[in-house]
């Protein structure tokens, strides 16, 4: 009894393992599919209002979700902060929010590449810049979207399967 | 004056800590690779790390020091700046106005945009209540306000001139609306006026001048339009409209005399907007009266 019970347990703990590690691999879509829309808003910010880049940012971290919130909502603090950083080092200070809250080093980079440009020119190639970055978050997103696919169906049945594994082997 | 310091670069704000009368002062000379020099009334004097000294002995600004000061100035976001920038300026919270030099770019022969920035002249706005004083009389003679037009040449008080204009007429009670092209007169930071116009002022900020006289007789039923600046024909024409709206002008424009004033292009249909011209110098000190001329 106390072996079955046990097996139960072995089989289940791999079994939730695999599922983590499948829903590990929906969060990285869900935050790309965040930073697009937050880029898309900050192209209409600029496009329409000419709203001023702290100005942006916090009325964009107001209108999405964590963790992307969180990350606009840094970058307006540190540009309003009054410390005379330029928009590229106020950037690099704000992507330790994106980091911490378990961005991709690759979607980070992404980020990090605008703080060369962001606010250092006129509309039209701001919004260039805007819509290049647009791109490669999307296709950055698909890409991590075919992964999750693929991945999460396989961790899904390998957590039980190692389960099952050592299961079998320890009996 | 915090608020100004903060917009410049770090590296250059310890040196302020030497101006002893900020109240005083009047410009700040940034050039890329030259020292940082300050005027005050009348005389010139440089910033190093030992306090003042001669303007030749000032802190050597450098490239990163301007760049890093317009991109503090802009807020980050040079695109909300794009029309400021073409017309070779910027305008601060406080009002204070920011020339820049560089290197301009050309689309279709018309400026696009200036980059390589190599010198910033910042120009200390500053309320000073009681500076209309001596001309209130001639501008409201009888309870009604006489159009006017305040000459002089730059940095001679007349901003700061119409800026308590303003103020006085607005607190007797007139409806006053301010067009504010360039930001100087109230100061307007995210629409709020920073600076005194006075209670009964409308400010529409941000708006060129022939469209917001044209906007302003349609929906603000002003008594007085107070302007900063003319010098466009479009101008002219907007401010003979107001005139034929019955509504007065106090208004300034560039110029040592009147002769030279009055053959330019928009005092063809704007000159008939003005009864008065009030010419400005610095004689003895910003904003001396040189002489009222009463037009037919």
């Amino acid at each position: 009894m106390l072996r079955i019970l046990g097996a139960g347990l072995v089989v289940a703990a791999c079994g939730a393992g695999g599922l983590i590690m499948a829903r590990s691999y929906s969060v990285r879509p869900q935050n790309l599919q965040s930073l697009a829309a937050a880029v898309q808003m900050l192209a209409t910010e600029i496009h329409y209002a000419r709203s001023s880049l702290p100005e942006a940012c916090r009325r964009i971290a107001g209108q999405i979700d964590n963790p992307a919130a969180a990350f606009f909502a840094r970058f307006a603090e540190v540009l309003a902060g009054g410390r005379g950083l330029t928009a590229a080092e106020a950037l690099d200070q704000s992507l330790a929010v994106l980091a911490d809250a378990g961005f991709a080093n690759q979607d980070i980079e992404l980020i990090s590449q605008l703080g060369a440009v962001l606010g250092r020119s006129d509309a039209e190639d701001q919004l260039k810049h805007l819509a290049i970055l647009y791109e490669r978050l999307e296709h950055s997103r698909i890409k991590a979207e075919q992964e999750r696919d693929k991945m999460a169906r396989l961790w899904n049945y390998l957590g039980f399967c190692v389960g099952a594994l050592v299961v079998l082997m320890l009996i | 004056m915090d608020r100004l310091l903060k917009c410049m670069a770090p590296n250059l704000r310890n040196l302020f800590h030497s101006v002893l009368d900020w109240d005083k002062v009047e410009e700040i000379r940034l050039r890329v690779n030259q020292p940082l020099v300050i005027k005050e009334q009348q005389i010139e004097y440089g910033l190093n790390a030992a306090g003042r000294c001669r303007p030749s002995e000032g802190f050597r600004v450098n490239a990163d020091d301007i760049a890093r000061t317009v991109e503090i100035m802009a807020e980050n976001s040079w695109y909300a700046l794009e029309d400021e920038i073409r017309a070779g300026y910027l305008t601060l919270a406080g009002g204070h106005r920011v020339g820049i030099c560089g290197r301009v770019v050309l689309e279709n022969g018309l400026i696009k945009t200036i980059k390589y920035i190599n010198g910033l002249h910042i120009r200390l706005a500053r309320e000073v209540p009681g500076a209309a004083d001596q001309v209130m009389p001639q501008i409201v003679r009888s309870g009604r306000i006489i159009s006017t037009l305040i000459v002089s040449p730059p940095g001679c008080g007349k901003t700061t001139l119409l800026r308590d204009i303003s103020r006085q007429l607005s607190n007797r009670g007139f409806n006053v609306v301010v067009i504010d092209e360039r930001s100087e007169i109230a100061a307007c930071h995210h629409g709020v006026p920073q600076l005194d116009v006075g209670w009964s002022a409308y400010v529409l900020d941000g708006c060129p001048k022939a469209q917001g006289i044209a906007m302003v007789l349609r929906g603000m039923a002003p008594q007085v339009i107070i302007t900063d600046e003319i010098g466009h024909p479009n101008d002219g024409l907007a401010l003979a409209d107001a005139a034929r709206a019955g509504v007065q002008v106090i208004a300034t424009c560039h110029g040592s005399a009147w002769d030279s004033v009055r053959e330019r292009a928009w005092m063809r249909h704007g000159g008939a907007a003005f009864q008065q011209v009030i010419l400005l110098s610095r004689r003895s000190g910003p904003g001396t009266i040189e002489q009222v001329l009463k037009l037919d």
